[in-house]
């Protein structure tokens, strides 16, 4: 195991093309970043003083024990949560500087999310799960049909286009889940445990829908507990009490 | 519009997915946008709907004005109106009337109906042209010509005419003499309100007096003249008539103001009362539309929290919970319109009189659309404050798998309670208003129940001028009757009157005592008038505090004599013997009159506050052509009255008995006006209170839910079931108390804008405010009970094992 320092120069700044020991700027850059939940009583440090770059293309996967951070990181990075401190470069964007409504455009445009729970909302069919995102983009309907069609028979569920989630199973909830995540052509996509809610074989299925994925040069941040896929991985982050102790090449 | 459009259809399936709450929502806002839309279309009756034949920019009254005496308003006098016609500038037409009664007979018996004596010109004020015919000229104004001739109405047109094209030239018999139909009146004109024949007024050029005011005036502008302008114009010709005519015009002045004004204005203070108490159910059923969305919006914590994830921003998803309640509303007021509907009916079936022409109650595009405008309305009232609060989500909290907690929980709950609080602050206001309302009303009829009007049965009867000409020939009609009422077997008195009193009539005039100045500008006091014959006062069962009542020889030629009431008694005479004293009635001061007897007080009109000075005469001394038989009799009052009727047609077969009723029937018939505001009032009272009690029972209930473990966890460590009742009961009788601390605040402050509306109760009358405040409490508790008592049946083990 490799004990990566918390410590690293700074090497990135918004809005310019600056790189990274001859590395094109990361995609995703973290710099010191810490969260602190607090109540009444306890202060609780959820991350402390992370350094991370993912690079476009990158198939990351972010693993540790329960309650060591992976999720916090993983709202953190999708802007769902923001950092006490330190700092977010999102594709060269400050992050940490974003006002709510920039906060839920880029969420909107350039991150696709996949939850454990698969998230899909019971009202609405196959497609209009799908189609959501778009929709709050402000994308006219030709455009976010032909984008939900394709989504969809990128993960072979166009079949089931008019269904609704819970004529569905799990590993196919979790399929619509990434076409949902892939339709607005995100810069990177965020998994929390997509596989933590599906038996052994809809699990591989997924990963490997995933791996496709990564093939096709989307970039990925996999939360997982499950040693076995985050060898799907090119690098493994492993957290301990909020932060890095570990990175591995995979392959 | 996607966006939208998916909003929509989003929301009513989520809605479809939860019927329940869907119509117990529904349900609510039915009730609250219906109530609502029930007094608009009221309202809209009287203040916003165009009414037939009436233009509101032109249409006008003129009036005269006596400042001297406080008057406002008044009729005019024939000569004045005929100034005003002549000269003014402002008017493209002016026309005068004054409503009277035609007895006809169409079919085999002689029937009542309203009449209008209309002058020339006044079917030009409103554009109203004659369907057949012609209106009257102004040369028929002259009690000669006028006498002879009629219009009718469409509806006698049509009803009683077949329509028939000829009737023109036909002759009708009306009040005892033969006109010729001249007209058929305009579609539905049927002006000022029920009238079914015209007749020209009829004016004696020889005795027409400038200070006999009894015309009222309308007028049409001319185009492009201002209502100020025509005000202007007419006072600086009342003011010139006053110079001129100094002893019949001084002090008279004049005014113009808008018809419709007129006609509805002083509907206003009853419409605003009405629309108030209504505004207050909208509210309530708001709140608790409120407090189950809130309930709602925190189990969809997730979905909002995925929403967020997927880009949505806050706004959007405020837009959709707003777009569901707006669903819902919509729903509630589609609901509310056929509540409204029926309501409508209701009300109009209650109403024992026949309503103006005008006065039209069918559901308009007006009333459509505040239908609408109420549940947007209602949507943001409802939706907005759920909708802000289920959209402050903790987005990384709310998506952990099996993370269902979002934040604000503690937030939710105090927002729950506050609106439960608000609800039964707004009810209490409501049912202190209403609690008001009854209580005025039961004082308006305290007074009856010692006229003991059960076996009093009362009937109005006209003596037609052209028949009964003169003094002579009226009491001679009397004479010959009253004996024959009085020998009708089962009779045990009988008498008569020109005024019932506790209806909603009253005559009056103005008396000058001995001891006032004797000047022409003198002024005089104002007092209600009632021409009586003998017994009248044991009969009607008003006590006479001292002196005698009239009796035979009080007729024509006796000594002119004077009745009065306690009040004007006191009012005249205070601290002397009343006995004795002497009166001048009228403005001619001739007539003088000795008190012979002071009677008890008795309202006149049922709405008055206090009973104001009151003067009886005896009949034959001032007889009148129309007055009111009271017959106190003990048999069955169907037998009774056909005997009357037979009686009086035996004397004169065209004379028709009408209002026959008991005095039982005629108090209710006075107080029509009032029992609706009332049972209005109450009506929304209850439906306060009952969604009140639904709001409290469903936080409580939802309090139950959210605390299971924690009352598993007190009886397991051994609460007993009282302690489980006293801790949910506990805290709804928290909020209760609240609530109805600010509601009888709320209370105390808004109802002292009811003081017009209520008659011998204060605006903070205790028993009232003690009253309402202990129903509600009780409501309250009964609602909580129901969640309390279920709580006592938590099983300590499944409630321990559940999360």
């Amino acid at each position: 195991m490799t004990v990566v320092t918390n410590v690293r120069p700074v090497a990135a700044t918004a809005g310019k093309e600056t790189t990274v020991n001859g590395n094109a700027r990361p995609l995703l850059r973290l710099e010191g970043l810490s969260k602190v939940f607090t109540t009444e009583e306890v202060e609780t440090h959820a991350l402390s003083g992370v350094h991370l770059d993912i690079q476009r293309g990158e198939f990351v996967s972010i693993t540790g024990p329960s309650g060591c951070g992976k999720s916090t990181l993983l709202s953190i990075l999708g802007l769902l949560d923001s950092p006490t401190s330190g700092q977010y470069w999102l594709d060269g964007r400050a992050a940490h500087e974003l006002k709510p409504l920039e906060r839920a455009q880029i969420r909107n445009r350039q991150i696709g999310f996949i939850f454990q729970s698969f998230n899909l909302i019971g009202d609405l069919t196959v497609g209009e799960n799908v189609e959501l995102p778009l929709l709050y983009r402000g994308m006219n309907g030709d455009e976010r049909r032909k984008r939900v069609l394709t989504a969809l028979e990128r993960v072979n569920m166009k079949h089931r286009q008019n269904h609704l989630p819970s004529q569905l199973s799990g590993g196919q909830q979790q399929r619509v889940a990434v076409a949902r995540a892939l339709a607005g052509d995100p810069l990177t996509l965020l998994a929390d445990e997509p596989t933590g809610n599906l038996d052994s074989s809809n699990g591989e299925a997924v990963m490997e829908l995933l791996r496709e994925l990564h093939r096709g040069g989307t970039t990925i941040c996999m939360v997982t507990h499950d040693p076995r896929f985050a060898r799907y991985a090119d690098r493994s982050i492993h957290l301990f009490d909020g932060r890095i102790v570990d990175e591995q090449e995979v392959r | 519009m996607g966006g939208w459009l998916q909003d929509i259809k989003v929301g009513w399936r989520s809605l479809a997915r939860t019927p329940g709450f869907t119509l117990v929502v529904v349900l609510v806002m039915g009730l609250g946008i219906g109530v609502n839309t029930m007094v608009f279309n009221i309202a809209n009756a009287f203040l916003f709907r165009s009414l037939p034949y009436v233009d509101n920019t032109r249409n006008v009254v003129i009036s005269s004005t006596d400042p001297k005496h406080d008057v406002k308003e008044m009729e005019m006098s024939y000569p004045d109106f005929c100034d005003v016609r002549d000269r003014a500038r402002s008017f493209e037409a002016v026309a005068a009337y004054f409503e009277t009664q035609a007895y006809i007979t169409l079919g085999n018996e002689p029937e009542r109906f309203a009449a209008t004596a209309i002058s020339g010109g006044l079917m030009q004020v409103f554009n109203a042209q004659p369907i057949l015919g012609r209106e009257f000229t102004r040369d028929e104004e002259e009690q000669s010509r006028a006498f002879t001739l009629i219009m009718i109405s469409d509806r006698i047109w049509r009803e009683r005419f077949n329509a028939d094209p000829g009737v023109l030239g036909k002759t009708i018999k009306m009040n005892g003499r033969v006109r010729t139909i001249v007209g058929v009146a305009a579609k539905d004109f049927r002006f000022p309100e029920t009238a079914d024949f015209f007749i020209p007024t009829p004016i004696d050029m020889a005795e027409n007096r400038r200070d006999g005011h009894f015309l009222d005036i309308v007028a049409r502008l001319k185009p492009g003249v201002t209502l100020h302008a025509a005000h202007a114009e007419v006072a600086a010709m009342a003011a010139d008539l006053e110079k001129r005519y100094p002893d019949t015009n001084a002090g008279i002045g004049g005014r113009v103001d808008a018809f419709r004004e007129m006609m509805v204005g002083d509907m206003r203070p009853i419409l605003a009362l009405l629309m108030s108490a209504v505004g207050f159910v909208l509210l309530i059923a708001c709140a608790n539309v409120a407090n189950l969305m809130l309930a709602r919006g925190a189990g969809r914590q997730r979905e909002v929290a995925l929403r967020f994830a997927l880009g949505a921003t806050r706004g959007r998803i405020v837009r959709q919970f707003l777009t569901e309640s707006l669903i819902v509303s919509l729903m509630g007021g589609m609901l509310g319109l056929l509540l409204a509907l029926w309501g409508r009916d209701l009300c109009l079936g209650s109403i024992p009189i026949e309503l103006p022409f005008w006065m039209q109650f069918s559901i308009d595009p007006n009333t459509v659309l505040f239908m609408v405008g109420v549940s947007a309305l209602s949507a943001v009232l409802a939706g907005l404050l759920p909708a802000l609060q289920t959209s402050q989500v903790d987005v990384h909290e709310a998506l952990k798998d099996g993370g269902h907690h979002g934040t604000g929980g503690r937030a939710r709950s105090r927002l729950r309670s506050a609106l439960v609080v608000a609800e039964l602050a707004l009810a209490l206001v409501l049912l202190a208003g209403a609690g008001l309302m009854i209580r005025s009303f039961i004082n308006m009829t305290a007074e009856r129940a010692s006229l003991n009007p059960t076996d009093l049965l009362t009937a109005r009867l006209t003596m037609p001028i052209a028949v009964y000409k003169d003094d002579a020939a009226k009491r001679a009609f009397i004479d010959g009757l009253m004996p024959a009422v009085e020998g009708l077997p089962g009779v045990r008195s009988a008498s008569l009157t020109t005024d019932l009193p506790l209806t909603d009539g009253s005559s009056s005039t103005r008396v000058r005592l001995e001891s006032d100045p004797h000047t022409p500008d003198a002024v005089r006091r104002r007092v209600l008038y009632a021409a009586v014959r003998p017994h009248y006062f044991a009969t009607m069962g008003i006590p006479m505090r001292s002196g005698r009542e009239f009796t035979a020889l009080d007729g024509a030629d006796g000594q002119r004599v004077v009745i009065v009431s306690e009040s004007a008694a006191r009012k005249f005479w205070p601290g002397k013997e009343p006995l004795g004293q002497r009166l001048r009635i009228g403005y001619a001061d001739t007539l003088v009159m000795a008190v012979v007897g002071v009677a008890a007080d008795i309202r006149q009109n049922v709405e008055e506050k206090d009973p104001p000075a009151h003067i009886y005469v005896p009949h034959p001394q001032e007889p009148a052509q129309s007055v009111v038989l009271v017959v106190r009799h003990g048999g069955d009052p169907g037998t009774m009255t056909t005997a009357l009727r037979r009686l009086v047609q035996s004397r004169d077969g065209d004379m028709p008995l009408y209002d026959v009723r008991t005095m039982e029937e005629s108090l209710r018939f006075g107080l029509w006006e009032s029992r609706i505001y009332v049972a209005l009032m109450t009506v929304f009272g209850v439906l306060a209170l009952i969604i009140a009690a639904i709001g409290i029972y469903g936080v409580m209930a939802y309090s139950v839910a959210q605390r299971t473990q924690e009352i598993g966890i007190r009886m397991a460590l051994g609460a007993a079931r009282p302690d489980v009742l006293r801790l949910v009961v506990g805290q709804a009788a928290r909020l209760t108390l609240l609530g109805m601390g600010i509601g009888l605040a709320g209370a105390y402050a808004v109802t002292r804008f009811m003081a017009s509306q209520l008659f011998g109760v204060s605006t903070s009358d205790p028993p009232t405010f003690v009253g309402v405040t202990i129903i509600l409490a009780l409501s309250a508790l009964v609602a909580a009970w129901v969640p309390a008592e279920r709580a006592t049946r938590v099983d300590p083990m499944v409630a321990l094992r559940s999360e």
